[in-house]
């Protein structure tokens, strides 16, 4: 009789925290908190006999431990096989075919000259998404002689947020949105009550009341904006899991990997956007991954978390954990991040104080 | 400079994830579709003489082939046809000659690149699943019991004989559709009610033998790797018979899969006698550990394995293809 063995998926993925572990289930998106224990006993047995492992337990825990396992087959998060050696690991390689995946570009200062440089450089780094963020002013133009110029690019999607204002034709948008498939998004900020009357039936354009009139809204981390998937795992085992193949261009034309970032590579008015982007300087962020960062790597989320390095606890230390986190991966708790008594130096420090009220 | 050969309206995710590795290596690379020749009114001719043998269509050099395809022969001389005064009869068998002489013109257009190498040869990939068949058999795969027949009593017979059946195209598996009616050739089970209500002679058929399944198997072939994924389809009663039947909520659990070597052995053997250096084979486990194999698809999807086993086919086909690009 063959042994048998109770295996997980190889696209559910265990992860271990520090007081629990994750099944990461990269096929349906799900995240399962198991303890740490199940995880190490199944980590153990993968190719040994299940059942034999289990005897090793006390009689007690092994009534849990085969709970455990009705649970996760029941779940489809594992099966029962006599042939684990036909069932290899899922491969953790990671690549991308785009020198930069996305770029997030501050529209309200730069002129075509600038967007025109902008556009030919994400076409020649292969970019495949674009968020254009307009916070304070409005200038359609713009917006359609950057899409014009990305004509010959491989950008699959353009994001553009733009500030609701009362003098404010719908129809300008809607227009572009059919002129231009690629902006997939049309995200209308700062809309007021009494403007909700106009709305769009355009299922592209989004009104939200919120006002995005700076950088400091982003950096959230939150469960509902894990990504729960096979390349955003793999990415994060090598790489930062917000600033990798990320490319910033704030309002004066600053290169950076993000535009809430003080730092700056360089600037678009003076330098060539490809060559600072190809520089060790601009890409050395890109190697901050989850293992390298403080309480990330106590986290059983790591590996589907977002990441952020412009908003940190301890701002002088560039492998802090982000600010806006709420999870303590040693007691498993999530609190709400502004109002923990140890955050406010930092919050001070960014200056956050109106942005934390509103 | 690598030619990517598909009909024109074909497009997916897939190809364009090859697309996007080619760029990113930096390779050159045109397209082509049927639709350049039958529809796009460019001057061409491919000339024989004791003295000449040549095409004019291309002005460049190709090296690499990525063969997907060529053309739907339904969306051509389509005004044509619409205009024409005649019995449904004869534009149905106008449609089918047309049909014809296309194809052996194609073979024509296909020499062109006959000297450069072809992912796969596009020759090689208008095979019939008997012939795979018989071809698997001879090499020593195991494969379902197969019958092609016009017989309401033969089916009633090898029913009864071997139990559940099903039925599938000999060639392509196809969907077309109409704005009244959609006709979908594919892999369906056969009940002894539906035999029940054939008539006694119907349009030869291909059956098949309904093998017990443990796990369905994906193997992409490339260039002697096997690239294997299992599917655990039995988990769920709605993709027993097809996992095609996609449930959406809870998808189907794929994942890698080592297929032993001797099985890889014989699919190897099979490959260089069918002439293909690249394929989709499917295969079953059934649940007493036989390996059966049911079909090769010589321009098959990858990505759908790709994905969920994180091979990245895409990069690998476009390696393969820039590596003959010299």
């Amino acid at each position: 009789m063959n042994k048998k063995t109770f295996r997980l998926f190889a696209n559910c993925k265990l992860v271990k925290g520090a007081s629990l572990a994750t099944i990461c289930d990269l096929h349906r998106g799900k995240v399962y908190s198991v303890p740490l224990s199940l995880a190490e006993f199944l980590e153990k047995t993968k190719n040994e006999d299940t059942l034999e492992g289990i005897d090793s337990f006390s009689s007690e825990d092994q009534e849990t431990v085969l709970e455990y396992i009705d649970f996760l087959q029941e779940n489809e998060l594992g099966f029962w096989t006599d042939e684990s050696e036909r069932f290899p690991e899922l491969n953790m390689q990671w690549k991308s075919p785009e020198h930069i995946n996305n770029s997030i570009i501050e529209m309200d200062q730069l002129d075509q000259r600038d967007l025109k440089k902008i556009t030919t450089a994400l076409t020649s780094l292969l970019c495949k998404f674009v968020e254009l963020r307009f916070y304070k002013t409005i200038n359609l133009d713009k917006l359609d002689f950057f899409a014009k110029n990305c004509s010959d690019s491989v950008i699959r999607s353009i994001t553009v947020f733009i500030p609701y204002t009362s003098s404010f034709n719908i129809k300008d948008i809607e227009s572009l949105s059919v002129k231009y498939p690629r902006i997939v998004l049309f995200v209308l900020h700062s809309v007021k009550e009494k403007d909700i009357s106009s709305k769009s039936e355009n299922p592209k354009i989004k009104f939200i009341s919120k006002s995005i009139n700076n950088q400091s809204h982003c950096g959230i981390i939150d469960p509902k904006l894990f990504s729960i998937k096979i390349p955003v795992f793999t990415e994060s085992l090598k790489f930062n899991s917000c600033l990798n193949k990320k490319l910033g261009i704030d309002n004066e034309g600053n290169i950076k990997n993000c535009p809430s970032m003080s730092q700056s590579y360089g600037n678009i008015k003076t330098d060539d956007i490809e060559e600072v982007v190809q520089s060790k300087q601009f890409q050395k962020p890109w190697g901050i991954h989850k293992d390298l960062i403080d309480t990330c790597k106590d986290c059983e989320y790591r590996r589907v978390c977002t990441d952020c390095r412009a908003y940190v606890e301890y701002p002088e230390n560039k492998f802090s954990k982000p600010l806006k986190c709420g999870y303590d991966p040693h007691t498993n708790q999530w609190q709400d991040w502004s109002k923990n008594p140890l955050k406010q130096e930092a919050i001070k420090y960014y200056s956050f104080h109106e942005f934390v009220k509103s | 400079m690598i030619l990517i050969c598909k009909s024109h309206d074909e497009n997916n995710e897939s190809h364009e994830d090859v697309i996007d590795w080619l760029s990113y290596h930096n390779a050159k690379f045109d397209f082509l579709s049927g639709h350049d020749y039958y529809e796009n009114g460019n001057d061409w001719s491919i000339e024989l003489s004791n003295s000449k043998n040549e095409s004019s269509f291309f002005s460049q050099e190709y090296q690499s082939i990525w063969f997907r395809g060529f053309m739907r022969y339904r969306s051509h001389f389509k005004e044509t046809i619409n205009s024409l005064d005649s019995t449904n009869d004869n534009i149905a068998e106008l449609r089918w000659r047309l049909g014809q002489e296309t194809a052996k013109t194609n073979s024509q257009i296909f020499k062109s690149f006959e000297d450069s190498y072809q992912l796969p040869n596009p020759k090689s990939t208008k095979v019939d699943k008997f012939s795979i068949l018989r071809l698997a058999e001879k090499i020593g795969l195991q494969i379902p019991i197969s019958m092609i027949s016009n017989s309401r009593k033969k089916l009633l017979e090898f029913y009864k004989k071997h139990g559940d059946v099903i039925t599938k195209p000999l060639y392509e598996t196809v969907y077309f559709r109409d704005e009244s009616s959609a006709i979908f050739f594919k892999t369906d089970k056969i009940t002894e009610e539906s035999i029940k209500s054939l008539p006694e002679k119907f349009f030869p058929s291909f059956f098949q033998r309904y093998v017990e399944k443990d796990i369905e198997l994906r193997s992409f072939y490339l260039e002697g790797k096997f690239y294997t994924m299992a599917i655990f389809s039995q988990l769920d009663p709605q993709t027993k018979t097809d996992f095609r039947n996609y449930n959406t909520e809870k998808p189907n659990r794929n994942v890698p899969y080592l297929l032993p070597k001797e099985i890889e052995t014989k699919l190897r053997n099979l490959m260089k006698e069918l002439n293909l250096n690249t394929g989709s084979i499917d295969l079953i486990k059934t649940p007493d550990k036989r390996y059966v194999f049911l079909e090769v698809n010589p321009t098959g999807q990858f990505g759908f394995v790709s994905k969920p086993c994180n091979y990245y086919l895409e990069d690998e086909i476009a390696k393969t293809l820039i590596q003959h690009d010299q």
